[in-house]
C-alpha cells in the first residue's frame, strides 16, 4: 500500500480547519431557504435532522481510515470493488465534486456581482479568482489548510455577526415549533443536507491526517459546530424576517446581517463587511475543492502520452482550473441553476453521500463476510 | 567536450530554458495585468455621483409615478462651510414615468453624475401609493442591492415631494433630520421607524401586518412633525391611526419602550405616567377569543392635583384609572384595526401557533375581524422622580 | 632561499601593492624581513610586539642548529601577538598577509611565521540608526568581526556557545562566524546552515545582504525569510530560543535564521518595559502596519467603488473636498506614494544639515501647496500621511519595504475591483505567506500552522515569569527555559522595616 509522504501530513489542527472552512463557508449565504420552503415557520428544525443524516458518514470515514491507513478513497476503491467499478465509481465521486465546486462558484461570483462589483468583466473575475485559487493548491495540502487555518478568525467574525441581528428577533416569529408530520420534518432535513457536503472531503483528506486516531473525532467537532453555528443561524433568521420572509431573498444571511445596527461601528453597513468576511472564508473553500479534485484526477492514475509517470497533480489542477474557468463564462445563470436546485442537490447528494455509502457496504461485506483486507 | 563539462552544458541549457519558461510566463502575468489594469471598471470618483439622501414617491390622478429625489450639495455641506441659508445646501429633482424604473431612469438626464442611493435614508409615499397597493411601486427599489435596507419609510398626507423641499429650521439637511428623528433611541415614544427591510417581513408574513408612519410639516415653525400611523392591510392603506392610537398601538405590539399617557383620575386631577418595561402576554381560546395581557411599570411624571403627598391608596387609584383607561383604548384601538382587516400587532402569530393545522393566510383574514379580543392591563407605578 | 628571493615571490604574488611594507633586519646576525600590509596592522607596537621578542628569541638560539622558527621554539617565545602561526607555502603566506598578518622571512628557515597583529580603524560600537529603542543597550555590532562576537559573548558566558568559522568570496575571502547555543539550536538547522552556506560559490561577499539572497528558502518572494538585525541583545535572544546567528566580517548587520513574520514585529524593549507597555507597544505596532498595508488601498475601494460602507457625512464631506480636483482618486494615490518614496529616497541621501529642512519642506510646504494648488485633496493626503508614518511602526526595516511594494498591489486590487478585490489580493499575500518557510519553520507560525501556547507571546507579551517554556516554534532541543520565580512576599519587607 502506498503511503502518504509523511513530510506533507497534516496536523490535527490543520485537518479540523480543512473540514471546517469548506462546511462552513459552501451554503452559508442561502441556506435557510431550504427549511423556510420546504416545512415553514420551524423550518430551521430541517437542520438538526441534517445533522442526523450526515453524522454516519462521519463513522464511514472512520471504517475507511481503520481499515485502509493511509490511503484516499481514490485509491482504496479499486481494492474493494475492483479495478473497473472503482474507476468507474472515482470518477462519479469526482463528477459529484466538480459539480459542487462548479455550483458553489456561481454563487461567489453572483454575490460579488450582486452586492460588490458592476461592469467588470466575468472573465477577469474568473481569472483572477481561479488563478489565485490554483496558486495555493499548486503547493500542496500544507499550503492549503495552512490558509484555511490563517483566515479562521473571518469565521469567528461570521459568528459573531449571526448573533447580532438578534436585537431585532420577536420569539413570534418562529412559532408554532412542530405540527407538521414527520415526513415534512425528514424532507426539509434530508433537501437540507447539501449543507453538509463538503464534509465528503474527509474521504480524501484523511490520508493526509498525521494522527490517523483523531480523524473521527475532529470531524465530529467540525460538523458539530456547523451545526451549532447553522443552527443558531437558522433560528436568528427566522426570528428576524419568519419563513415567509427568508424566501424573498437569493441570499438570506446577506440580508439577515444588513439588519444589524451598531452605531459606533466604522462602516455603515456591516453586511457588505460580512459578505467579505464569507468571501475570503469562499476562496479558502474553493482552493480546498480544487486541491482535492486536481490529486483526486491524479490518483486515477491517468498517463500522459509519452511518459511512464502518472500526470503529477500541479498539471491537472492547472489543466482543470482552465477548463472550470471556461465552464463559467457558458454554464448557466444562478437563477437556473436555482430553480433546478432540487435536482442538483439530489444528484449531488447520491454522489457525494450515497456512493461512500454504497462502498462502505460493500467494505464490510468484504471485511466481515468475505474476511478481506 | 568531456563528460563533466558535457554535464555542465546540459545543466546551463535546462537552466536556461527552464529561465525561458519563467521569463515567458512573467510576461504573459505582465500583459494580463497591463492589459486588464486598463479597466478599472467600477470606478467612480464619489464627487461624480449624484448621492440622492430622500426619495418621494407618488402618483397623479392618472396612474403616473413621480419621483422627487433630494440631492446634497456636498461642497456646500462641508462642515467649515456650512452656509447661512440651509436651502442652498440641496436641490431636488422630479420625474415621471408610467413606473417607478422608468421615473428612475429620467433622473439620470437631470443631474450631472451619476445617480446613486447608496445613501437615500428616507423614503417618503404619497396616499395614492399605497391606497392602490405599495409592492409595485416598490419592487424596482427593493431589488436594487446598494439600496440601503434601513433606509425608513413614511407617508405623507399630502404630497410627498414637496416635503423634501422643505427647509428645517434646525439648519441641516432635511433627509438627515428625518433619519436623526427615525434613530434617536429618545424619541421612541414618539415615533415608530418603519425600515425597509421590516416593510418586507411585515409584508410577506401572512401573520401581521406592516404598518407606515405618517408625517407632516409646520411650515411656521419649520419642522417635521410626527402624525401618527398608517395601518395597512397587506400592502394597502387600511386606515390611519392618530398619535393617542399609535401609543396605545406601541404598547400593545411592544415596538415602544417609552409612551407617555395622560388621564384624569379624580376630578380636576390629571396624571401623566412615562410607561417602561411593557410585558405582553397572549392567550388564546378557540374558536375566536384571545385575551392580551399587558404587565407594565411606569414611572409618575406629572400630577396636576394637590400639592400633598401622594398616598399608597392614590396610587393604586392612579394605577387603576391608567390601567383602565389602557384596556379601553386598547379595545376601542383593536376593534378600528379589526374593521379595516389589518392586524397590526401580528395576532395571526398567536392562532398560527396554536392552530398550525388549520391556519392559512385565508382562513386568518375571515377570522380577524370575528375575533374577541379582551384586553387585561396590569400596571404599577415604580417611581414618582424626586418629589414624595 | 634567501630571503630576499621569498620576499619577492611573496611581493610577486600579491602584485607589489603600493601599501607594501618591508622591513630589513639584521638580528644577532640572522638577516631577517618583516613583510605587512601598512594599513591592516598596528604598525606603533611592531617593535615591541614583534621585533623586541624576535629580538630577544634569537639570542637564546644562538648557536643552535635548529631550525629557526620550528615550532617548538619559536611560537612560545611570541607570546605578545594575537595570533602566531608556522607557514611552510608561500601562497598560503601571501592569502594571510591580504588579511593583516606580519610575514617574518628569513634565509635561514623554510618556515614563514605569520603573526597577527591587527590594526585598521574601527567604528565604536554605537546605537544602530535604524533600530532605536526607548530602553535597553544602545551598543550596535560593527563591521569588526572579532568585536561583533564579543559583544555576543558579554551576553552568553554558557561553554555551549559555539562559535564556527566559514570562508566565502573567492576573491574576498570574506569571514563568516556561525553562533549558536549547542544544547539548543537543532542539530538539522546547524546542518542545514552549515550546508547552504558551503554551497555558496561566488566571487565576493560584501555585506550579509549577498548571504541573505544566496541561503534564503525562496529567492522570488518579497518578504525576508532571514532577520538582519545591528543589534546585540537581539541576536542573544534569537540564540537563547535556539536559532542560529551568521556573522559576517565587514558587515555590521547580523543574520538570524530561522524568523517568523511574528518575530519580525517584535522588539527587545517589549521585554523591558514592563507586559502591559510591552504588548500594548505590539499592538500598537501590528495596529499601524496593518493600518499602513491597508488604508490606502481601503481609501481607494470605499471612496471610488463601494461608497456604500462609509457614513454618510464622511462621505458627503470627501465628495465635498474633492470637488474640482483633476485626478482619479487612485491616481492621487498613487502619486502620493511615489512622491513619499522619493523623499525617503532623498532623505536618505541629504546632508544632516539639510535634512531637517527637507523635512519641512516636504512635509509641511509640499503638503499645503498641493491641496493648495487643486492637484492633491486634503483626504487623500491624510490617508498617505497615516499611511507612511504608520509602516515604520515596525522595528524590522526589511518587512516594511515588503509591505511597501505590496502596498502598490493592495491599491491596485482596490481600483480593480473594490472592497472585494482588495481582499482577494490580501487574501492572495496571506496565501502567499503561508506557502514560505524559513530554514523549515512555517514563516506564519504561531498562527499558521496554529500553536496556541506561542500564540501567548503573540499579539501581546507574556509576563516573563509565565515563560517557563521556549517557543515550539524553533523546535529547541531544551523547551524548559526557567523554574519558578516567587514572588517577594511583601509582608516580610514590612516586618524588616519595623524591626528597623
Amino acid at each position: 500500500m502506498k503511503r502518504i509522504n509523511k513530510h506533507k501530513a497534516l496536523s490535527p489542527r490543520l485537518f479540523f480547519f480543512l473540514l471546517f472552512t469548506p462546511c462552513l463557508a459552501f451554503t452559508f449565504m442561502y441556506f435557510p431557504l431550504t427549511g423556510a420552503r420546504v416545512i415553514g415557520t420551524d423550518g430551521y428544525l430541517a437542520i438538526p435532522v441534517a445533522f442526523g443524516l450526515a453524522l454516519p458518514i462521519t463513522m464511514v470515514a472512520r471504517h475507511f481510515t481503520n481499515h485502509y491507513p493511509g490511503l484516499t478513497m481514490i485509491e482504496y476503491t479499486p481494492l474493494i470493488i475492483g479495478k473497473t467499478l472503482g474507476f468507474l465509481y472515482n470518477l462519479l465521486y469526482l463528477g459529484g465534486l466538480l459539480m459542487i465546486t462548479i455550483a458553489f462558484l456561481q454563487e461567489v461570483i453572483g454575490i460579488a456581482y450582486g452586492f460588490l462589483i458592476n461592469r467588470a468583466p466575468l472573465s477577469f473575475v474568473t481569472l483572477l479568482m481561479v488563478g489565485a485559487v490554483v496558486y495555493i493548491s499548486y503547493y500542496g495540502i500544507t499550503s492549503v489548510a495552512r490558509l484555511a487555518s490563517f483566515l479562521f478568525p473571518a469565521a469567528l467574525f461570521l459568528g459573531v455577526t449571526i448573533l447580532l441581528p438578534f436585537q431585532n428577533w420577536r420569539l413570534l416569529n418562529i412559532l408554532p415549533i412542530g405540527g407538521e408530520p414527520i415526513g415534512t420534518y425528514l424532507n426539509g432535513g434530508i433537501q437540507s443536507l447539501y449543507i453538509f457536503y463538503p464534509l465528503t472531503l474527509i474521504f480524501q483528506a484523511a490520508a493526509f491526517a498525521d494522527r490517523r486516531e483523531k480523524v473521527f473525532p475532529l470531524s465530529l467537532l467540525a460538523l458539530g459546530l456547523i451545526f451549532l453555528l447553522y443552527f443558531v443561524n437558522s433560528i436568528g433568521i427566522t426570528g428576524v424576517f419568519t419563513a415567509e420572509g427568508i424566501t424573498r431573498y437569493l441570499w438570506p444571511n446577506m440580508e439577515y446581517s444588513r439588519t444589524i445596527d451598531l452605531p459606533f461601528f466604522l462602516f455603515e453597513e456591516v453586511g457588505l463587511v460580512f459578505n467579505i468576511a464569507w468571501g475570503v472564508l469562499s476562496y479558502s473553500t474553493i482552493t480546498i475543492f480544487f486541491f482535492f479534485l486536481a490529486h483526486g484526477l491524479a490518483e486515477l492514475g491517468l498517463k500522459s502520452k509519452n511518459s511512464r509517470n502518472p500526470v503529477s497533480y500541479q498539471k491537472i489542477l492547472i489543466i482543470l482550473s482552465s477548463i472550470i474557468a471556461g465552464a463559467l463564462q457558458f454554464t448557466p445563470d444562478l437563477n437556473i441553476i436555482r430553480a433546478h436546485f432540487s435536482s442538483v442537490q439530489m444528484v449531488g447528494g447520491l454522489l457525494l453521500f450515497g456512493l461512500p455509502l454504497l462502498l462502505f457496504l460493500c467494505s464490510l461485506l468484504r471485511v466481515y463476510f468475505w474476511r478481506k483486507t | 567536450m568531456d563528460k563533466k563539462e558535457n554535464r555542465h552544458h546540459q545543466q546551463d541549457e535546462r537552466q536556461t530554458s527552464a529561465r525561458g519558461g519563467a521569463r515567458l510566463k512573467l510576461c504573459l502575468l505582465l500583459a494580463c495585468i497591463s492589459l486588464y489594469s486598463a479597466g478599472c471598471w467600477d470606478v467612480l470618483d464619489i464627487e461624480k455621483r449624484d448621492l440622492i439622501t430622500g426619495l418621494a414617491l407618488d402618483l397623479t390622478a392618472d396612474g403616473q409615478v413621480v419621483l422627487t429625489a433630494q440631492l446634497p450639495i456636498p461642497k456646500v455641506t462641508l462642515p467649515n462651510i456650512w452656509t447661512a441659508n440651509p436651502e442652498d445646501s440641496f436641490y431636488t429633482i422630479s420625474a415621471q414615468g408610467a413606473s417607478t424604473l422608468e421615473a428612475f431612469s429620467h433622473f439620470e438626464t437631470k443631474t450631472p453624475g451619476h445617480v446613486d442611493t447608496l445613501k437615500t435614508n428616507i423614503l417618503l409615499f404619497g396616499e395614492r401609493v399605497v391606497e392602490k397597493g405599495i409592492t409595485p411601486y416598490l419592487d424596482t427599489i427593493a431589488r436594487m442591492p446598494k439600496f440601503p435596507v434601513k433606509s425608513n419609510l413614511m407617508i405623507v398626507r399630502g404630497d410627498p415631494g414637496r416635503l423634501l423641499k422643505q427647509e428645517v429650521a434646525a439648519a441641516i439637511l432635511p433627509s438627515f433630520y428625518l433619519m436623526y428623528f427615525f434613530e434617536t433611541p429618545q424619541k421612541s415614544g414618539m415615533v415608530y421607524p418603519m425600515k425597509l427591510w421590516r416593510f418586507y417581513y411585515k409584508l410577506d408574513s401572512p401573520a401581521i401586518d406592516p404598518y407606515l408612519p405618517v408625517l407632516d410639516y409646520h411650515t411656521e415653525e419649520k419642522v417635521f412633525l410626527p402624525a401618527g400611523l398608517a395601518a395597512l392591510s397587506g400592502d394597502t392603506l387600511a386606515a390611519y391611526l392618530s398619535p393617542e392610537e399609535s401609543k396605545i398601538f406601541g404598547l400593545l405590539s411592544e415596538e415602544d419602550e417609552e409612551v407617555v399617557l395622560s388621564t384624569e383620575w379624580r376630578e380636576g386631577r390629571t396624571i401623566s405616567i412615562r410607561y417602561a418595561n411593557n410585558r405582553v402576554t397572549y392567550q388564546w381560546l378557540p374558536p375566536r377569543v384571545i385575551y392580551i395581557h399587558m404587565k407594565a411599570r411606569g414611572y409618575l411624571l406629572e400630577e396636576t392635583g394637590a400639592t400633598l403627598p401622594l398616598t399608597p391608596s392614590h396610587l393604586r387609584q392612579i394605577e387603576t384609572a391608567l390601567a383602565d383607561k389602557v384596556k379601553s383604548q386598547a379595545e376601542e384601538l383593536i376593534r378600528k384595526l379589526q374593521a379595516v382587516n389589518s392586524d397590526l400587532i401580528g395576532l395571526g402569530r398567536i392562532v398560527r401557533a396554536k392552530e398550525r393545522q388549520k391556519w392559512s393566510e385565508t382562513y386568518w383574514r375571515k377570522l380577524y375581524p370575528r375575533l374577541e379580543i379582551r384586553v387585561n392591563v396590569d400596571f404599577s407605578i415604580t417611581r414618582s422622580g424626586r418629589l414624595n | 632561499m634567501p630571503p630576499e628571493a621569498l620576499s619577492h615571490k611573496l611581493q610577486k604574488l600579491i602584485g607589489n601593492p603600493w601599501d607594501l611594507a618591508h622591513r630589513n633586519l639584521c638580528l644577532n646576525g640572522q638577516r631577517l624581513e618583516v613583510i605587512y600590509l601598512r594599513g591592516l596592522v598596528k604598525e606603533e607596537r611592531i617593535d615591541q610586539a614583534v621585533i623586541g621578542p624576535l629580538q630577544d628569541f634569537l639570542a637564546t638560539i644562538e648557536g643552535s642548529d635548529q631550525d629557526l622558527f620550528s615550532t617548538d621554539n619559536f611560537l612560545p617565545a611570541l607570546r605578545t601577538a594575537t595570533e602566531a602561526r608556522i607557514l611552510q607555502d608561500p601562497k598560503q603566506a601571501a592569502g594571510l598577509l591580504l588579511e593583516g598578518w606580519i610575514l617574518i622571512v628569513s634565509n635561514e628557515s623554510k618556515f614563514i611565521p605569520a603573526l597577527y597583529l591587527p590594526g585598521w580603524t574601527k567604528r565604536p560600537p554605537s546605537e544602530p540608526p535604524g533600530e532605536k529603542a526607548l530602553r535597553g543597550p544602545r551598543e550596535g555590532f560593527t563591521e569588526d568581526l572579532l568585536e561583533n562576537i564579543t559583544l555576543i559573548r558579554r551576553w552568553i558566558k554558557d561553554p555551549r556557545l559555539r562559535v564556527e568559522e566559514k570562508t566565502i568570496g573567492k576573491r574576498t575571502k570574506t569571514k563568516i562566524l556561525l553562533a549558536f547555543l549547542a544544547d539548543l539550536a537543532s542539530p538539522e538547522l546547524v546542518r542545514e546552515v552549515h550546508k547552504r552556506l558551503d554551497a555558496i560559490e561566488v566571487d565576493a561577499v560584501l555585506e550579509s545582504g549577498y548571504l541573505e539572497e544566496l541561503i534564503t528558502d525562496e529567492r522570488l518572494t518579497i518578504f525576508p525569510l532571514i532577520q538582519a538585525t545591528e543589534r546585540s541583545d537581539k541576536v542573544t535572544a534569537a540564540l537563547l530560543e535556539g536559532r542560529v546567528a551568521i556573522l559576517v566580517d565587514k558587515s555590521p548587520r547580523v543574520l538570524l535564521v530561522p524568523v517568523t513574520i511574528n518575530e519580525l514585529y517584535q522588539s527587545p524593549e517589549d521585554y523591558y518595559l514592563g507586559y502591559w507597555l510591552g504588548s500594548l507597544l505590539r499592538m500598537i505596532r501590528l495596529i499601524g502596519n496593518n493600518l499602513a498595508i491597508l488604508l490606502p488601498g481601503l481609501y481607494v475601494a470605499l471612496v471610488q467603488v463601494n461608497p456604500e460602507l462609509l457614513p454618510s457625512h464622511l462621505l458627503l464631506n470627501i465628495a465635498g473636498l474633492r470637488e474640482n480636483f483633476p485626478f482619479p482618486i487612485v491616481v492621487e494615490v498613487l502619486f502620493v506614494a511615489l512622491a513619499v518614496e522619493i523623499f525617503y529616497e532623498s532623505a536618505l541621501r541629504l546632508p544632516q544639515s539639510v535634512a531637517s529642512v527637507g523635512g519641512v519642506v516636504s512635509g509641511i510646504v509640499l503638503g499645503y501647496a498641493t491641496v493648495q494648488s487643486g492637484i492633491i485633496s486634503s483626504p487623500t493626503l491624510v490617508v498617505m500621511i497615516i499611511s507612511t508614518i504608520s509602516l515604520y511602526s515596525g522595528p524590522n526595516y526589511d518587512v516594511s519595504i515588503a509591505w511597501r511594494i505590496l502596498k502598490y498591489l493592495l491599491i491596485l486590487g482596490s481600483a480593480l475591483l473594490g472592497v472585494f478585490g482588495l481582499a482577494v489580493t490580501a487574501a492572495l499575500i496571506l496565501a502567499h505567506t503561508a506557502t514560505l518557510q524559513s530554514f523549515g519553520v512555517s514563516y506564519l507560525a504561531p498562527w499558521a500552522p496554529l500553536q496556541p501556547a506561542a500564540l501567548s507571546d503573540a499579539p501581546v507579551r507574556k509576563p516573563l515569569w509565565l515563560k517557563k517554556r521556549r517557543l515550539s516554534t524553533y523546535r529547541p532541543q531544551e523547551m524548559r527555559r526557567q523554574g519558578n520565580t516567587r514572588q517577594e512576599d511583601i509582608s516580610f519587607r514590612k516586618e524588616d522595616e519595623e524591626n528597623k
